[in-house]
């Protein structure tokens, strides 16, 4: 059995919920007896695209029925499988409902550890204002990330050492995986927590000078008055 | 119709959604068009790895999100159904690696959650794949699925590169990487198009990159082709300038720099391939020729050697994609930027220069929305996607009308609004799935006009007996392009509601049920015939109108197309017959075959040929109506002779008698009736006199009568008269010449109280009668080409042979069976021009052919009218609906036309039917099995009907005695003026709907399809014994016929078939038609077979009485036998002298009957010695 920390980071479907019947059925998606129905009554890692799903039936595809019985309520780690004329997950595990206040406490830590994981790999924390954002040039390269440099003006160095020239890149590029990282303007001041872009995720070659470091993550970037916080995590991490 | 629709594909719970789902690709499933795919640039859910697709089951009007894209999501996505085996395929470039990494996924459910990567190890360094993948439909490797993945590869340069995959359902497939580009170039360009054909071609096209200036860039577009599934490396097609692989079909530049509405360039390349003709390709691009992006479509008609010029242009356009539907269709959508807002369009062409548009959407800009999308076809109907901002206000979608738009997020019909209904969500890019489908509701009338004689004459019988009320299977309801749960079908007995202007209580409208064409109610789209009976009001309101006629409007709606068409009532104070039911059996018109001496009702048997007029000249008077009506209309009493003798030796004639009625008070005179056969079973006997074609006649005879003249179309005689009165000798006069009158030029009498009165009308089919009545000299009435002297005399001595007169049999008779109309000559009543029997009571017809089956094929010749040559392309063309009624589904038909070549007929089926059960059986035969309805289109022609062989391969097994009924009707397109009532507006459940209803639901004009002729193909099963000799006297006759049938003649391929046909039947009864020789008599048949063999019976005894009937005629006598008496049965002169001496003589003898107790022979035996003195 994982721990709770575990589940949390495995599971983007989490909520604590009734069991209204073991046999349960979803529009478009083949019956079988693995099917439940559960009123969620409480969203503890829910997309916010969703909305408030409190009191709603959530379809969950477990394992076993044999583990669950009507009226029994269990706080259900899950991923989406089906969100359309109702929502259908599919179990990773579930605990006791009783536990679903420390669930809900590791699902608040995420940000922070995700946070700490993205010091942790970074190579350059500033905190610095951009100065100048140089646009990308022109490349035929359709799946480039047309990479924007970002000129800084640094304050403070928390980690490593400022780059030189005091430059990072951002993407500007519309299209995936690009439109989902963090975009930077003129005058934009705050902590940057930058990288040498990982090997196995698509930010290759195109606009982006080699060796430079980049922005990607929405996290990537705090604002100043979290400076203190951030100060507090690099130090936590050493 | 055409119907168009608009879903938003973002799930209602995902209201709060803002991504920009741009760059769409769509899959519908060939074998359930419920299910459909979408993908899109989407992200997955926050943590999961899993990226989404778009998913309906119900035709694209709900839309569900299934997390089941491996890779975080995707930098490049397309997606395929295989034709048949429900596998959905897709192609993505994953977004959690790098270099990119490609997956080809594959899924037989894909809610299942299940989709893993089948080409292994996966491809990496590479740029936009382009899935399609098809089922094999024949050969050894019919069932496999091929796949083919196009992509730029990345790996050494950037190079047009296709995955080839033979077998992409094997559990671990095989991809053969082909390099497309055989040429020094610069590299290649982002797009290529791999696009199968179900015959095995496989086109490819891609972009060649020439040179580049900056960030311009010449290239060429080039199309390469595949002639065997991919197996020749795509090099099958050659450029003439360099005989390499790869047809250059354009030099163009294009600015990669540039943007169009916040799009970038170089988007909407396309190849796609006719469906219905592999030789038919189109190749579509945008470039920088125009004022802006330049969009271009061009076509090939040889398989891509040569190449039109454009065949159409659109500036500031972006995003193209092209398909092609089974019917030929292009279809071609694009977004075009127009004062600052995409449109996007839907245009489609039958022709290549003429495109119709329909504008699905006006929206705003937002920066980059991909760079592609994508459209498809099943059938008939198309379904694409594009990516469109989300603002739901009405006015964005069909701005123009022509369709019905469904958001499933919450929106206030301005504003997007969230998961709460409240807040305010911002607008962004979503898909939008569209579909424009052909669906089709057409009213085929059986029965039209109806009239009030009719429905008075029926109101006489019993309540929902035969030939009472309600008129049954009055009309039918043709519903195409639907699936049973469309329509709420779920078997036979499912109804479709059916209205008409007059209330259901003045004229009650019944659904008896539906015809399924693929005879399930599964999923797939199809056509479904409904039945319908009309029932009168016991008050005849209906009848309550001022005029001779009315027009009743009757409606249905199927969905949300509306169908109409006119019935019209008729107030008939004319001398009528009526069509009976069904129509081409006309109650009113019969069959009667007497033999030489048979006497009936009254009137004195036929001494021989000769006397056969005074015979039907006595009849006409002598017979009853209530006697005609009790005429029987079986087989063995109807059938025509085609022999002057029956089995026995018997002379034989055959009669046709008509019973016109009138009701009135004022009475008429000179009602002529005109008795016309026709060469063989048909379905185009349309009225055409005046001028007169198969209806000619003179004006004026020496009795200054109107006189039936043979009918003509194009070089021949087509239908032949036949009267009461002698025929006139052709050879010395000219055909005006024969009169017919008192005989069938009658007055009637009106009753005082305007009751119903019947008059008899009748003539002498002649057409077995090879010799004058000195049984020497040919009886030579009419060539089989017309002389210049149409109507004779005809000169036996024509320098030309085929002029010279022949026996009727050799000059018309094409079947065993043929068509016989009367039509009543009434000229204050003149029939119009286009009615047939089947719609107007003054014309009667009986067009049934017999063909009795044991363990052999049955068949008929027929005759069919061609689709007119200049058919608009939008309308439908005649179509031939076979109803095979209770015929055991096993058996197989073939429908020989020669003509038509096959592929042209089963290309049109493809283009017309979603399903249909046709196949090619040899180049001018299509096959199909016995099953429901079969509906065969008939190709276009010139005046000159298609002649053609029917046959139809019976499993009778375990039916004997029972009877198939296969009914053959043409049908074709009707117009009527008079508008229909509004059909109500269709309920499509949805969240919000903004309802632009097709301007064409609103019509001036009604459209349906009419039945306009009829046959009947009665197949008894019998006992082969018993059928034997007649088919060998038949096919005697028939081998005389074609003696005389020249090979120039549309009949004389369709007769060899014919002849081969009733060959094969002679021989399954046990015959052998190799020693049959050609007879006018029939007679050609050699010695009988060994007794047993033919069923016979011998009884041996002594004569102990002779029987005589109530006139003193011979009918028979009684044979003793030691183990009793059998009554023998015979009107034979001879057979009663022979009886006599034999009861005189106290002679020993044998007597040997056939089936039915049928005298066959006698023997004499020696008398008994007499005892010793």
């Amino acid at each position: 059995m994982q721990s709770i920390p575990e589940l949390v980071q495995a599971s983007t479907f989490i909520f604590s919920g009734t069991v209204l019947e073991l046999q349960a059925s979803v529009p478009i998606v083949t019956a079988n007896e693995l099917l439940i129905t559960v009123r969620l009554d409480r969203s503890l890692r829910v997309d916010p695209v969703l909305g408030d799903m409190r009191g709603e039936t959530i379809i969950v595809a477990v394992s076993s029925t044999e583990q669950f019985e009507v009226g029994q309520q269990a706080v259900f780690f899950a991923n989406s499988a089906v969100h359309g004329r109702g929502i259908a997950v599919r179990e990773v595990a579930h605990v006791d409902v009783g536990q679903a206040d420390l669930v809900a406490a590791a699902v608040a830590q995420l940000p922070r550890r995700h946070l700490l994981n993205r010091l942790q790999d970074a190579t350059v924390v500033v905190d610095a204002t951009i100065t100048k954002i140089d646009p990308p040039g022109f490349t035929f390269d359709q799946h480039d990330g047309l990479w924007a440099a970002a000129h800084m003006r640094i304050k403070a160095t928390l980690k490593g050492t400022a780059p030189s020239p005091r430059v990072f890149y951002f993407a500007t590029a519309e299209w995936p995986p690009f439109d989902r990282m963090p975009r930077f303007e003129l005058r934009q001041a705050g902590i940057f927590i930058l990288h040498v872009p990982p090997v196995d995720t698509p930010t290759h070659g195109g606009t982006l000078p080699g060796g430079s470091l980049v922005a990607i993550d929405a996290s990537d970037f705090q604002e100043s008055s979290e400076s203190a916080s951030i100060g507090r995590l690099l130090a936590a991490l050493e | 119709m055409r119907v168009a629709r608009i879903v938003n594909a973002v799930p209602n719970n995902h209201s709060n959604e803002t991504n920009n789902d741009s760059e769409p690709n769509i899959a519908v499933n060939p074998s359930n068009p419920n299910q459909m795919a979408i993908m899109a640039f989407m992200s997955p859910d926050p943590g999961l790895t899993n990226g989404p697709i778009y998913y309906s089951t119900d035709r694209g009007e709900n839309w569900s999100l299934l997390f089941d894209v491996p890779g975080n999501g995707s930098q490049d996505q397309t997606i395929g159904f295989a034709s048949s085996s429900n596998e959905l395929f897709m192609a993505t470039l994953r977004a959690d690696t790098s270099p990119i990494t490609l997956n080809v996924d594959r899924s037989a459910d894909p809610t299942s959650g299940v989709f893993p990567n089948i080409e292994n190890p996966p491809r990496t360094k590479l740029d936009q794949p382009w899935v399609h993948a098809i089922t094999v439909p024949s050969g050894p490797n019919a069932g496999k699925v091929c796949t083919y993945v196009g992509y730029g590869d990345q790996t050494s340069g950037y190079w047009a590169t296709v995955d080839v995959c033979f077998d992409a359902l094997a559990a671990n497939p095989t991809f053969t990487k082909v390099k497309l580009n055989p040429r020094a170039a610069q590299r290649d360009g982002f797009h290529i198009r791999p696009k199968p054909h179900a015959d095995g071609t496989v086109y490819v096209g891609y972009q060649s990159w020439q040179s580049t200036s900056g960030s311009n860039v010449t290239m060429n577009m080039v199309v390469a082709r595949d002639d065997n599934w991919g197996n020749n490396s795509f090099g099958d097609l050659t450029d003439p300038s360099d005989s390499k692989a790869g047809r250059l079909v354009a030099n163009v530049t294009i600015d990669e720099s540039t943007a169009l509405g916040g799009q970038r360039p170089d988007n909407g390349f396309d190849v796609q391939v006719d469906p219905t003709n592999s030789d038919i390709v189109y190749l579509c691009w945008i470039d920088n020729g125009g004022t802006g992006f330049r969009l271009h479509v061009r076509r090939s008609l040889d398989r891509g050697q040569s190449w039109s010029g454009d065949l159409i242009t659109v500036d500031n356009a972006a995003l193209a994609t092209m398909a092609i539907n089974s019917q030929g269709t292009v279809a071609l959508t694009y977004l075009e930027l127009v004062s600052g807002q995409w449109e996007a369009h839907f245009r489609t062409t039958t022709d290549g220069s003429t495109w119709d548009d329909l504008l699905l959407a006006r929206t705003a800009t937002s920066g980059f929305i991909g760079d592609y999308m994508r459209m498809v076809t099943v059938g008939p109907h198309f379904y694409g996607v594009f990516p469109a901002v989300n603002t739901p206000t009405a006015g964005n979608f069909f701005p123009n009308g022509g369709g019905t738009v469904r958001f499933q997020r919450n929106n206030n019909g301005t504003s997007l609004l969230g998961t709460d209904s409240t807040t305010i969500i911002a607008s962004s890019i979503d898909p939008f799935f569209f579909k424009v489908e052909e669906k089709d509701v057409n009213f085929i009338l059986n029965r039209n006009p109806i009239g009030q004689d009719e429905v008075d004459a029926r109101r006489l019988q019993p309540h929902g007996s035969t030939g009472g009320l309600p008129i049954q299977d009055a009309f039918r309801v043709v519903v195409d392009g639907f699936t049973a749960a469309e329509l709420g079908l779920t078997g036979p007995a499912s109804t479709l509601t059916v209205t008409s202007s007059l209330s259901n209580t003045v004229m009650p409208i019944t659904c008896t049920g539906n015809t399924s064409d693929t005879g399930n109610y599964g999923a797939e789209v199809q056509r479904f015939t409904f039945h319908y009976s009309i029932d009168f009001d016991p008050a005849d309101q209906a009848f309550n109108f001022s005029g001779a006629t009315s027009d009743v409007t009757l409606s249905c709606t199927a969905g949300p197309v509306p169908g109409s068409a006119l019935l019209t009532l008729i107030k008939q104070p004319d001398p009528f017959m009526l069509h009976g039911d069904p129509s081409w059996l006309s109650i009113d018109l019969r069959f009667v075959v007497a033999r030489q001496n048979q006497s009936m009702f009254g009137v004195s048997g036929i001494t021989g040929a000769a006397d056969a007029p005074r015979f039907i000249q006595e009849l006409i008077g002598a017979i009853t109506p209530a006697q005609f009506d009790a005429l029987p209309s079986g087989e063995d009493d109807t059938k025509l002779y085609t022999q002057p003798n029956d089995e026995h030796g018997v002379p034989v004639f055959n009669f046709a008698l008509a019973k016109v009625h009138y009701i009135g008070l004022i009475g008429a005179n000179k009602v002529r009736v005109f008795f016309r056969l026709f060469q063989a079973q048909t379905t185009t006997s349309t009225y055409d006199y005046p001028p007169g074609a198969q209806y000619r006649r003179a004006t004026s005879n020496p009795h200054g009568q109107p006189i039936p003249l043979a009918g003509i179309l194009g070089p021949e005689y087509v239908t032949i008269p036949f009267f009461a009165a002698p025929r006139v000798d052709t050879i010395s006069v000219a055909m005006d010449q024969q009169t017919d009158d008192p005989y069938n030029v009658q007055d009637i009498t009106a009753h005082a109280d305007g009751s119903e009165v019947d008059k008899i009308f009748g003539c002498w089919l002649d057409i077995n009668q090879p010799f004058k009545p000195d049984g020497t000299t040919p009886n030579n009435v009419l060539p089989i080409f017309v002389p210049p002297a149409k109507d004779g005399p005809f000169d036996p001595n024509d320098p030309n042979p085929l002029f010279r007169p022949l026996p009727i049999g050799q000059a018309i008779q094409r079947a065993l069976h043929q068509c016989l109309i009367a039509e009543v000559a009434f000229d204050p009543a003149p029939i119009p021009v286009g009615k047939d029997t089947s719609n107007w009571d003054k014309l009667a017809q009986r067009n049934i052919a017999w063909s009795d089956v044991n363990s052999a094929q049955a068949g008929t010749t027929f005759e069919i009218r061609p689709t007119a040559a200049a058919l608009p392309p939008q309308q439908t063309p005649d179509e031939l609906m076979i109803d095979w009624n209770n015929t055991p589904a096993s058996g197989v038909a073939t429908i020989y036309l020669p003509a038509v070549e096959a592929a042209d007929l089963l290309t049109m089926a493809d283009r017309l039917y979603p399903v249909h059960k046709l196949a090619r059986f040899d180049e001018h035969t299509i096959r199909c099995t016995t099953s429901g309805i079969t509906y065969v289109p008939i190709p276009p022609g010139n005046a000159v009907n298609y002649a053609g062989l029917l046959r139809v391969d019976v499993n009778a097994s375990g039916h004997q005695g029972e009877t198939f009924d296969v009914v053959v009707r043409q049908l074709t397109n009707a117009v009527g003026h008079q508008p229909p009532p509004p059909p109500p507006v269709p309920e499509i459940q949805g969240r919000t709907e903004s309802a632009a209803q097709p301007a064409s639901a609103v019509v001036d004009e009604i459209e349906w399809r009419r039945v306009i002729g009829a046959f009947q193909l009665s197949i008894p099963v019998k006992n082969r014994e018993t059928l034997v000799l007649r088919e060998e006297r038949d096919l005697s006759v028939l081998r005389w016929i074609a003696k005389a049938i020249p090979n120039t003649s549309r009949w004389y391929e369709v007769f060899q078939r014919y002849l081969n046909l009733i060959g094969g039947r002679v021989s399954s009864f046990g015959g052998e038609p190799g020693t049959i020789e050609p007879s006018p008599t029939g007679d050609g048949v050699p010695t009988r077979k060994p007794h047993h063999e033919k069923g016979e019976r011998s009884f041996t005894g002594k004569v102990a009485d002779l029987i005589f009937d109530s006139f003193g005629d011979f009918i028979g006598f009684v044979l003793e036998m030691e183990s009793g008496e059998r009554r023998v049965f015979s009107r034979e002169p001879e057979i009663e002298r022979l009886a006599e001496r034999a009861w005189r003589d106290r002679l020993r003898i044998s007597v040997i009957v056939v089936e039915h107790d049928r005298l066959e022979r006698v023997l004499i035996h020696k008398p008994p010695a007499p005892f010793a003195p």
